[in-house]
């Protein structure tokens, strides 16, 4: 009996454990995105929920020749 | 300077200066969930697209690695503005090439560079943004210059359509979310790069490039635009237009030209189109400057009209792209317009392609729908057959077409004409590109983009599709024109290269492969695309007559830079032109890519500094180079600044002001030994009054 409520302490705090770093982590995802908002990543590119925001890139140079 | 100037085949037109430099421009939009679902638009400021040069852009992603592995094929759209008036020698194909003498490495490699560093731009601007498309019509923005084909296509088809040509231009506005700044607008319009007449010897973008420089030069102090922002006026249905709205008359009698055949006393050298500045002696320059003022106009307008009236690009999931070779060469298939079966052929040009249009006749004995007795001369069989005689089934394939070339069976010393072509299509959200390597005629492209909006709809389920359509992309396949309007066989039919089920080949297969612009998952779902048959690249075994430079010398006494004869004012005021000539040397040997061979400075009184305020992008600052000895190496650079009146200063936020100026030159001279050194000119200061 106290074996089980042992394990089923080491389950409810690894259960815990998880959805504390879920929740930090979507607190992470949502910083990156405010950032990607301004600021637009090289490395990554999070994604967005509008369908109507795309990425969008200009570049104009020189081909005179 | 010293190349052959691109679309004429006039080998009379060789560069001899800048009237304006020449863009690549890229537009770059992706699913910002995925963004291997990406496409590439590139417009640039060149004849057209081309096989050679678009697999070296390829080339050059490649070996960029990293995070431009997105980009290839499959997703790389390069549409040429269609402009007659940029350095040549960069085609893949030897039929292009011969006006130019052939292949110049230099101008392929300048023309690839700038490419690939649009893209580079394009892809280090990647911002999250929406997209509004509208549309808008130019009335005086084109004509039709080749009305009697037109009125073969079926009048019931005709009487859908108010006009002779495509009067709509169409925007997509790129707007970036974190500062609703806009970042560019890509818009499409169709009228030929031929406000620059065949004489013509200095480089510019024609019509399209100005438009372009208009509107990037307006919005210098406009907050609503970002830094950098980039317009784009790419070219669309062009085949059968015209910016000599005007009309086509002869210039020996001043009547109008025969409506049939474009002829003048049944020839076609004196029947050429008419800009609406054509009284000016300037080898079209103000047309030119008006027809892109016309289009820069629209879109400025058009701009201020989007945020209450455009419509949302929608579906951010839905980026994809198609790529696949195709060989025209017999290929049979189902009619898509109805239950027939037809075929296509390998390339030829019929005796009317000789003939030339009304922007560039031809010479000799041809003429636009034959009427002449080029047909009948025996000496040009005799040509034909020397280079190639066309079997029965070819000229049955062909038929009406009487052909001059068959140059689709020539691969010595190396292919002349492509039989092998890129069909490609994007999609972003409810808007479908059609990218055309052949320039498509206006009913041609009305077709086209018809099935593909009913495609959509059926086939992808999308509702209230829009389409674009942009052309010469990619490999340049000559005209498209409809399977009636080839059966006159003026010029644009005699240059439809795969007879005259070209455009239902087009159509064709643009419809077979649009499912692969369905949803990833659906896609997921089909066999891969086969990559085709590869075009051959001849960049690597083109011939070249095109000489390099020897060296520059300088004429006891004298340096490179020094002032040899300026305008004799010391004050100006606008509408007057200031020059000045310079000892030069050869522009080839730097040629100044992202700087300037010129500029006007303005001396800023607080400072006591010169600022530049003009170089030669800018329309109004000319560069000059000529030769003045051969032998000994010596040749002179002029720059002339036509000083901007109210006219030429439409939508300038920084107009020219009164005050002190002077012309600055920049070249580069090559020794005996080959190196090379640069060196500048300065003039001394003049005055401008407003």
């Amino acid at each position: 009996m106290a074996r089980t409520g042992v394990i089923a302490l080491l389950v409810g705090a690894s259960l815990a454990l998880l959805v504390v770093l879920q929740l930090l982590a979507n607190t992470g995802l949502h910083e990156t995105s405010s950032r990607f908002d301004f600021h637009p990543l090289r490395e990554t590119r999070a994604g967005t929920d509008d369908d109507n925001v795309f990425l969008l890139g200009v570049g104009k140079a020189d081909t005179t020749g | 300077m010293e190349l052959g100037l691109n679309g004429y085949a006039a080998l009379s037109q060789v560069g001899t200066g800048l009237r304006q430099r020449i863009f690549s421009r890229a537009f770059i939009i992706a699913d910002p969930n995925d963004t291997n679902n990406t496409i590439v638009y590139l417009i640039v400021d060149a004849q057209s697209g081309d096989t050679a040069v678009r697999h070296g852009v390829l080339q050059g992603l490649a070996a960029l690695g990293g995070e431009y592995a997105r980009y290839g094929e499959h997703n790389v759209a390069l549409s040429g503005t269609h402009a007659h008036s940029a350095p040549g020698g960069w085609m893949n194909y030897l039929l292009p090439q011969i006006p130019n003498k052939g292949f110049d490495k230099q101008s392929y490699q300048a023309l690839v560079d700038g490419v690939l560093l649009s893209i580079q731009r394009a892809h280090e601007s990647l911002a999250p943004g929406r997209l509004t498309h509208g549309t808008t019509e130019i009335v005086d923005g084109n004509a039709n210059r080749s009305p009697y084909s037109y009125l073969a296509n079926p009048e019931e088809e005709r009487s859908q359509y108010q006009y002779n040509t495509d009067k709509t231009m169409t925007m997509l506005k790129f707007d970036r979310t974190s500062d609703s700044k806009t970042t560019g607008i890509l818009t499409f319009f169709s009228v030929h790069g031929t406000s620059l007449y065949e004489n013509n010897t200095l480089t510019a973008g024609d019509n399209k490039g100005v438009a372009a420089w208009l509107y990037e030069r307006s919005v210098a102090n406009d907050t609503r635009y970002a830094d950098d922002f980039v317009a784009g006026f790419s070219q669309s249905s062009v085949g059968d237009t015209t910016p000599n709205v005007l009309g086509a008359y002869c210039e020996d009698t001043g009547l109008p030209c025969r409506f049939e055949d474009s002829t003048c006393g049944g020839k076609t050298e004196q029947c050429r189109g008419r800009g609406p500045y054509f009284q000016e002696n300037d080898y079209g320059a103000k047309s030119c400057f008006e027809m892109g003022r016309r289009q820069y106009s629209a879109a400025k307008d058009l701009y201020e009209q989007l945020d209450s009236n455009g419509t949302q690009i929608v579906g951010s999931s839905s980026v994809a792209s198609y790529h696949v070779y195709h060989d025209f060469t017999n290929y049979t298939f189902p009619s898509p317009f109805n239950s027939s079966t037809l075929k296509t052929c390998y390339a030829a040009l019929g005796f009317n392609f000789a003939a030339g249009t009304t922007d560039g006749p031809g010479q000799f004995d041809f003429t636009q729908n034959g009427t002449g007795p080029a047909e009948s001369n025996p000496l040009w069989y005799v040509a034909r057959a020397f280079i190639h005689q066309p079997d029965a089934e070819q000229q049955a394939c062909q038929a009406p077409k009487d052909i001059l070339l068959d140059a689709g069976a020539v691969s010595l010393p190396y292919a002349w004409a492509p039989n092998i072509v890129d069909i490609q299509g994007f999609r972003v959200g409810q808007l479908m590109f059609i990218i055309s390597p052949s320039e498509v005629t206006t009913m041609s492209g009305r077709r086209w983009k018809s099935a593909i909006l009913n495609a959509s709809t059926e086939v992808l389920g999308i509702e209230d599709p829009l389409v674009v359509l942009g052309s010469p992309s990619n490999s340049y396949a000559h005209y498209l024109t409809t399977e009636e309007e080839y059966g006159v066989q003026r010029y644009e039919g005699a240059s439809t290269l795969y007879g005259p089920n070209e455009l239902a080949g087009y159509v064709n297969l643009t419809l077979t492969y649009l499912p692969y612009l369905g949803s990833s998952s659906d896609v997921s779902k089909l066999s891969p695309i086969p990559a085709g048959p590869n075009p051959p690249i001849n960049t690597n075994n083109s011939l070249s007559f095109i000489t390099g430079v020897v060296y520059d010398g300088a004429a006891s006494g004298q340096s490179f830079g020094d002032v040899l004869s300026t305008s004799p004012n010391t004050t100006y005021k606008p509408g007057d032109t200031i020059s000045a000539t310079f000892v030069g040397a050869n522009p080839r040997n730097n040629l100044h890519q992202e700087s300037t061979f010129a500029a006007v400075e303005f001396l800023d009184t607080s400072s006591g500094s010169w600022k530049t305020v003009r170089t030669d992008a800018d329309w109004n600052l000319i560069y000059m180079w000529n030769r003045t000895n051969t032998v000994l190496g010596y040749s002179n650079a002029t720059i002339a600044w036509q000083i901007e009146d109210d006219y030429y200063e439409i939508g300038n936020p920084n107009p020219v002001q009164s005050g002190s100026y002077r012309l600055h030159y920049y070249g580069d001279s090559k020794s005996v030994g080959g190196s090379i050194t640069s060196f500048e000119g300065v003039t001394g200061a003049f005055t401008v009054s407003i």
